[in-house]
């Protein structure tokens, strides 16, 4: 009996795969079509002959018709490998619900939205390194050994090095793909190497950010001891009205950073809070995947 | 700098609460978070002086609390104090004050103004209101607060009395002796007696309500029976214009149960004319002047007096001749009313109540009661007969005018050829002298009662009194004067006086229901004083030793022990018409003269208390003290 996937979610899933397929098709979260030119083995038309063309790939049929030449295009199969890395640190541990119980579900979500478009699923628990991973698995029969994996995903004391835990993920992957980070991204070393490095090695990356209500509005104030859960260090600080402001200040410019961040990179990007309901938070990724995808067309 | 409450900086230990209040933080609570990086960048953007600001509060709070405990203290300057002043202030409830020249009266206007100078009071300042109507009486004390002076001048009306204004004037110079910044300010219309020089006095200052007015007065009515008839009043009716322009009104003179006369009147300014009516009343009654004018003052419009009934005097002749017998049965018959009878002899026993008329005999010893002696041929215990006088010495030569018994009798022609000499042992009034120098009617002044002795006999062989007109006239007189009817008129009005000096003239007053000793009105316990006629003003009720009247209109006793029951009937005893007290009060026309700027005192300067600036500065550092907290014009 799994704590976090019961019956109704599973539910819930076919009910946003439906609305999802009617979006995007198979293309999860508008994923680019990776089409390796000439490199196939579906012929999909002629083009003309550039210096650097293979010349094994010169029709040199339709070259004595037409009296010049022509080059055949082949277009290959698609990489439809997602990636699902959840965030297991001790800072994803806080928040009511907790970050970490919720990321598990939208990784769930998701992969039962991969499952369902015959994609390839591999999911990841990781901090400062891979704390623990699935076989990659295809085909919605696989769906319960994905949750399963995801229920027991063990929590992780250690901090967040999320370059050392892509590092270690791109080590020795033959399959590239959809790559979704979900995470707060609190990294103190930032998230962007991580993410660049995932982008270097073939891996089309989109951000699932989780964080608690209280991180992003924090009711508190007065005297206060702070905990910091990661490195257990303590603080003592008299919390004025000025500092609240000035926090909530803060945390909207590091969120607006990342926006900022993954909107220059073509990179996709979901912020969602502990308070929001899963499906709301897939909802909206799925619409902003679409508006992605018609902007692309319309390019 | 002084302070009202000192003892309330007391609560200045709540400054000591405030601290330490502030200063103890609750426990530290516990706050898990996943990174310091976001709290260190957020508390790293507090402003350099914000370290201060944690103090700066708690000062804020601290000097609040004791702007506020300062402020409960109702601090002032010394120099505040110092001009503090001490105020009486004396109002005009005199009759004029009712005038409603000013809309809707001059009492109302000095209200108005005396309310005005009550809000105007600055803090510390103490006010005294005399009410100065025919007597003076103080409403409040030294201390009242406002509100109470302000009830005080609401609850004031208007009395029908004078003012008497340098009275109070001087009882509110006594009140201000040894007091600094003493103030004194007269509220009145000006009418009042020597308003002249109330406003040139130094250290008061009159300020006057009242303008153009048009007032009748009736400023006398007397009645006095006729000589002739007693039965019939001659009437004397006195109106004055008192105003400041002509009025035209009628005059209606009656009985109260009986339709009136009616003479119209036209009065310039400053006019009085009098007007002799002749009233009936036999039977006595309620006399009513009345001027039906719509003038600015009611109460001097109506004048009323009692007029007693007609009594029947007891009346004995004694004389052994038959002449003279019949004409003094002749002449006294004349009076009527009359209870005559007698005889030739003298009675065994004399009714002292009884006017005795004796011809000639002379009793030993003189009876008690009033008596008239003619021609006394011996001599008695109150005289020595010494011979007679004859011839032309006997011609009268001097004749008081003003005696009663004689005033009407005409002396001049009438012939006497004889009369007694007579040598009195007690004191006597001597009405009339013939050329020996020797008395021909005389008054005995004894305490058993009146003795007239005419020393002439109206015996033909001796005189032509008998034959003349003059003879019954003097019986008439007499017998009028020996009964004391004279002052049926003389006794209206009586004068009664307060304790306090009051003057009041209350016409026909009831002694002995009343109480009356000497001239103050005392009533007895249980006895009670109320207003019977006037139905525009309620009626009013005085209980208490000595009763003040004054408001025009009936007034009656009720109640106690020996009191008659209230009379139904306005004819009977029991109850006293009181018309306006003064003529005087009647005028509506203030002093020419009068100056109101006679005393260069500023009119009192409002000021703010001190507490209430401390007041505002406690709200202004509350205000800095939630901008603190909340830090609005930071963020």
């Amino acid at each position: 009996m799994m704590k976090l996937f019961d019956a109704p979610f599973r539910n819930r899933c076919a009910r946003l795969d439906d609305m999802a397929r009617r979006h995007w098709g198979t293309r999860l979260l508008g994923r680019r079509l990776d089409r390796r030119w000439a490199g196939g083995s579906e012929f999909v038309g002629h083009s003309d002959y550039t210096c650097g063309d293979d010349f094994r790939y010169v029709d040199w049929h339709l070259c004595a018709r037409l009296d010049e030449l022509m080059t055949r295009q082949y277009r290959g199969s698609e990489d439809r490998s997602v990636h699902l890395l959840v965030d297991t640190s001790a800072g994803m541990q806080l928040g009511q619900p907790a970050k970490f119980d919720v990321a598990r579900r939208l990784a769930g979500a998701l992969g039962y939205l991969a499952l369902a478009g015959l994609d390839r699923v591999e999911a990841v628990g990781f901090a400062d390194r891979i704390t623990a991973q699935l076989a990659p698995v295809r085909g919605l029969a696989s769906l319960a050994r994905l949750l399963r994996f995801l229920d027991q995903l063990p929590p992780c004391s250690a901090p967040v090095r999320m370059r050392h835990a892509i590092d270690a993920f791109t080590r020795n992957r033959p399959h590239r793909g959809l790559a979704i980070l979900i995470s707060d991204l609190f990294d103190p070393e930032g998230f962007e190497a991580a993410v660049d490095r995932l982008v270097l090695h073939g891996f089309q990356p989109y951000l699932l950010q989780v964080v608690d209500d209280r991180e992003a509005e924090p009711d508190f104030g007065g005297s206060v001891e702070m905990v910091d859960v990661v490195h257990g260090q303590m603080r003592r600080v008299y919390l004025e009205e000025i500092d609240l402001v000035n926090y909530r200040r803060v945390f909207a410019e590091f969120r607006a950073g990342c926006r900022s961040y993954c909107a220059r990179r073509g990179i996709g990007i979901t912020q969602t809070q502990t308070s929001t309901p899963w499906e709301q938070a897939i909802m909206r990724m799925i619409r902003s995947a679409t508006n992605r995808m018609v902007a692309g067309r319309g390019a | 700098m002084g302070f009202e409450h000192p003892t309330s900086f007391a609560w200045a230990v709540l400054a000591a609460v405030v601290a330490a209040l502030y200063l103890w933080r609750f426990p530290y609570r516990q706050h898990p978070v996943a990174t310091f990086s976001f709290w260190q960048r957020a508390l790293a953007r507090r402003p350099a002086w914000f370290t201060l600001r944690f103090w700066m509060s708690l000062a804020v709070q601290i000097v609040l609390v004791l702007l506020i405990v300062t402020a409960l203290t109702e601090p002032f300057f010394q120099q505040v104090a110092a001009s503090r002043r001490w105020m009486v202030l004396v109002l005009d409830v005199s009759a004029s004050m009712a005038a409603t020249d000013q809309s809707p009266s001059r009492f109302t206007q000095m209200q108005d103004q005396a309310r005005q100078m009550i809000g105007n009071l600055r803090r510390g300042e103490q006010m005294v209101i005399l009410s100065a109507g025919s007597t003076i009486r103080p409403i409040g004390r030294w201390g009242a607060s406002s509100e109470s002076l302000l009830a005080a001048v609401d609850g004031l009306e208007p009395t029908d009395g004078p003012a008497r204004i340098t009275d109070a004037i001087a009882i509110a110079q006594d009140l201000l002796r040894d007091r600094p910044n003493g103030y004194l300010v007269v509220l009145s219309d000006g009418t009042f007696p020597d308003a002249d020089a109330v406003g040139r006095m130094h250290g008061v200052r009159l300020v006057t309500v009242g303008g153009d007015s048009r007032n009748a007065a009736i400023t006398r009515l007397d009645a006095h029976p006729q000589r002739a008839d007693p039965s019939r009043w001659e009437v004397l009716v006195e109106i004055a214009n008192r105003g400041n322009a002509p009025v035209q009104t009628e005059l209606d003179v009656g009985l109260a149960d009986a339709p009136p006369q009616t003479v119209s009147i036209q009065l310039d300014r400053s006019q009085t004319v009098r007007h002799r009516l002749t009233v009936s009343a036999p039977q006595g009654g309620l006399l009513q002047a009345r001027l039906t004018t719509d003038d600015h003052l009611a109460a001097d419009n109506l004048a009323q007096r009692r007029l007693p009934a007609l009594a029947a005097p007891r009346v004995r002749w004694i004389a052994s001749d038959d002449q003279v017998a019949r004409a003094l049965q002749h002449a006294l018959r004349t009076i009527t009313p009359i209870q005559l009878d007698g005889g030739p002899q003298m009675p065994e026993r004399f009714d002292p109540e009884t006017i005795t008329v004796i011809h000639r005999l002379v009793p030993q010893e003189i009876p008690p009661g009033p008596l008239l002696l003619i021609d006394p041929e011996n001599s008695s215990d109150l005289w020595d007969h010494d011979g007679y006088v004859t011839g032309t010495d006997c011609t009268v030569v001097s004749v008081d005018p003003l005696a009663p018994p004689i005033a009407d009798v005409d002396w001049k022609h009438v012939v006497f050829e004889r009369m007694s000499r007579l040598r009195f042992h007690v004191p006597s009034r001597t009405m009339a002298v013939v050329a020996s120098g020797d008395p021909l009617v005389s008054a005995l002044d004894r305490p058993d009662g009146k003795v007239l002795v005419l020393h002439a006999s109206p015996l033909r062989e001796h005189s032509d009194l008998i034959l003349r007109a003059d003879f019954a006239r003097l019986l008439q007189q007499t017998v009028r004067w020996l009964a004391d009817d004279d002052d049926r008129a003389g006794a209206c009005p009586d004068v009664v006086a307060d304790r306090v000096g009051r003057v009041w003239r209350a016409e026909c007053w009831d002694r002995a229901a009343s109480g009356t000793t000497g001239d103050v009105i005392r009533l007895k316990a249980g006895q009670t004083v109320q207003r019977i006629d006037e139905s525009v003003i309620p009626q009013q009720l005085f209980e208490g030793p000595l009763v003040a009247l004054d408001r025009v209109g009936k007034w009656r006793t009720t109640g106690g022990d020996t009191s008659p029951e209230p009379p139904d009937d306005d004819r009977e005893q029991g109850f006293v018409p009181v018309n306006l007290l003064d003529s005087k009060a009647s005028s509506l026309v203030p002093a020419a003269a009068l100056s109101t700027d006679s005393l260069p005192l500023a009119d009192p300067v409002r000021d703010q208390p001190l507490w209430m600036l401390l007041a505002g500065l406690a709200i202004a550092l509350l205000t800095v003290e939630w901008c603190l907290y909340h830090r609005r014009f930071l963020v």
